[in-house]
């Protein structure tokens, strides 16, 4: 028995507790149900490991650049960004990826199986958002029970993340039917609170007629494709402006024009490009682990609920309306920054971080939504409305999770926002 | 071996339901085929034969490295099948015709 006891508490230790290791046996489990060849096996098992490895060094050089720029923020807009500075998104990551893993796994199951039994037959396939949901609801349950025990964690993040699972692709559906004019894909998102409202709001604001499809737009704006090089160039404009007005109005606390040049690109520049840095590794890493483990939970999907429709990430609408992609998104850029100051220097509330990667995705579905019931004026507000509740979100949200992964609230899309909101005075009830 | 890369934005969803799709088209068509999903800037120097991505990012990511193709919609097997049908056709390679 002793014997039997302690083979299991190795195994917590050394292999469920290695969230690397954890999800290298979810991949490979996947592709061995697969009957994928030897090769494919180990290539695949190794590469999701590896994957989550490279996955926790960006979040190390996103964090760091973070710490970096954050006195700049602080000393220029006069306020501390609320929350920060507590816990850490890389440790997090570090001590609650395997939970995360296992979420993720026992979460799609029990989606499986609600798609089995109920009328919502949707299988939620947007991986990257599974494994970041599947690290949100525990970061959610810690900041009110810190000594949750891991059953525990297990037990409400698997149910949690398989009705989210379920349920959030057949409430957009309906819009979503509006958006593609057919029944055959089903939105897999968390920015389903985003586009819900964007699309029932955006018919008080104009007419589908007047489509953003009918716009031209210039060529240059096709620059921000790219999101390595999109993100330093928004962070690096944010970040050397800032610096600038640290310099002259002194709180750079640099006394020559050299020493000032030198701190602009120092505390600017490096710290924007070290930014984009790490959130390109991040994804990188990101993409490696769920490479494997996607496409073996869709083959056991489709064997369990063949007529399933599969929930999809927010880009398959953009070629719907690709105008409103661009026009969303800057609506969502300029909303955000008029906020970032208002809640900066004006309001003196927190300094927030403009998330280029949530303006540009989220934007575009607040855009898409909005324009297939109010048209131009549809996309317009979509946009601003989604740049509004991403300015907000963080706001509010940063410190509710100041004990945990703060961090989470600067990548978070606002169905995130709306689950900390919601779970987090339940589970004080509750716990 | 054919070497396949599905592109897409940010290289996270988008890129793996291409991937995904593609796969099955190539089992059904019989090819020797390898499939890899990135995003955009990796996708720019990548060292296969073929490329599909979206119509927007094609002018971004093709290059000497590889043949760029557009796949309009990510999620219609007939249109994948159609564009790799064609790179087939061009090379001489042989696959199953769809039934």
């Amino acid at each position: 028995m002793d014997t039997v006891l302690s083979i299991l508490h190795w195994i917590a230790a050394n292999i469920v507790d290695k969230a690397s290791i954890l999800l290298g046996l979810v991949a490979m489990v996947g592709l061995l149900i697969q009957k994928k060849g030897f090769s494919d096996v180990v290539l695949g098992t190794l590469k999701t490991v590896v994957g989550f490895l490279i996955l926790e060094q960006g979040t190390n050089i996103l964090v760091s650049a973070i710490f970096g720029f954050q006195p700049l923020f602080e000393s220029v807009f006069g306020v501390k960004a609320a929350g920060l500075g507590g816990a850490y998104l890389d440790e997090f990551i570090s001590k609650q990826g395997g939970n995360a893993a296992l979420i993720m796994t026992f979460g799609f199951l029990i989606n499986v199986l609600l798609a089995r039994v109920t009328k919502f037959k949707y299988i939620y396939l947007t991986g990257h958002l599974m494994y970041w949901i599947s690290l949100l609801i525990p970061a959610i349950l810690l900041e009110v029970k810190p000594d949750a025990s891991q059953g525990l964690i297990l037990l409400v993040g698997s149910l949690i993340c398989g009705v989210y699972w379920t349920l959030q692709p057949a409430y957009i559906q309906p819009l979503m039917r509006k958006v593609t004019g057919h029944d055959e894909i089903a939105l897999g998102h968390t920015s389903s609170s985003n586009a819900f409202l964007s699309g029932i709001l955006g018919k008080y604001m104009g007419k589908p007629e007047d489509s953003t499809e009918k716009v031209k737009l210039p060529k240059w704006m096709e620059f921000f494709r790219d999101v390595t090089a999109g993100t330093a160039f928004m962070m690096g404009i944010l970040l050397i402006v800032l610096a600038v007005i640290a310099v002259i109005t002194g709180a750079s606390g640099t006394a020559t024009l050299g020493d000032g040049l030198t701190y602009i690109i120092t505390n600017g520049f490096m710290q924007a490009v070290m930014f984009a840095a790490g959130l390109t590794v991040m994804l990188f890493g990101v993409r490696m682990v769920i490479g494997e483990i996607i496409p073996a939970f869709r083959g056991i999907a489709m064997k369990v609920v063949p007529n399933a429709k599969p929930a999809l990430d927010c880009p398959v609408i953009y070629d719907y309306a690709p105008t409103a992609v661009v026009i969303g998104f800057l609506a969502a850029t300029v909303t955000f920054f008029v906020l970032m100051v208002i809640i900066g220097p004006v309001l003196k509330w927190t300094t927030i971080l403009p998330p280029f990667l949530m303006l540009f995705f989220l934007g575009a579905v607040g855009g898409v939504f909005g324009n297939s019931t109010g048209g131009v004026k549809g996309a317009i507000f979509g946009g601003a409305l989604t740049g509004a509740m991403l300015g907000i979100g963080q706001a509010i949200v940063t410190p509710m999770l100041s004990t945990t992964a703060p961090e989470l609230a600067m990548i978070a899309d606002p169905d995130w926002y709306f689950m900390v909101l919601i779970l987090k005075p339940i589970f004080n009830l509750i716990f | 071996m054919l070497r396949i890369v599905t592109v897409c934005g940010c290289g996270q969803g988008s890129s793996l339901i291409l991937r995904m799709w593609t796969e099955d088209v190539i089992r059904e068509m019989g090819i020797e085929a390898k499939v890899e999903n990135m995003e955009v800037t990796s996708a720019k120097g990548a060292k296969c034969d073929l490329v599909l991505t979206s119509k927007a990012l094609v002018p971004v990511v093709e290059g000497q490295n590889h043949e760029t193709r557009a796949i309009n919609n990510y999620l219609d097997k007939g249109l994948i099948r159609k564009e790799l049908e064609a790179y087939c056709d061009e090379r001489g390679i042989v696959y199953k015709k769809a039934t």
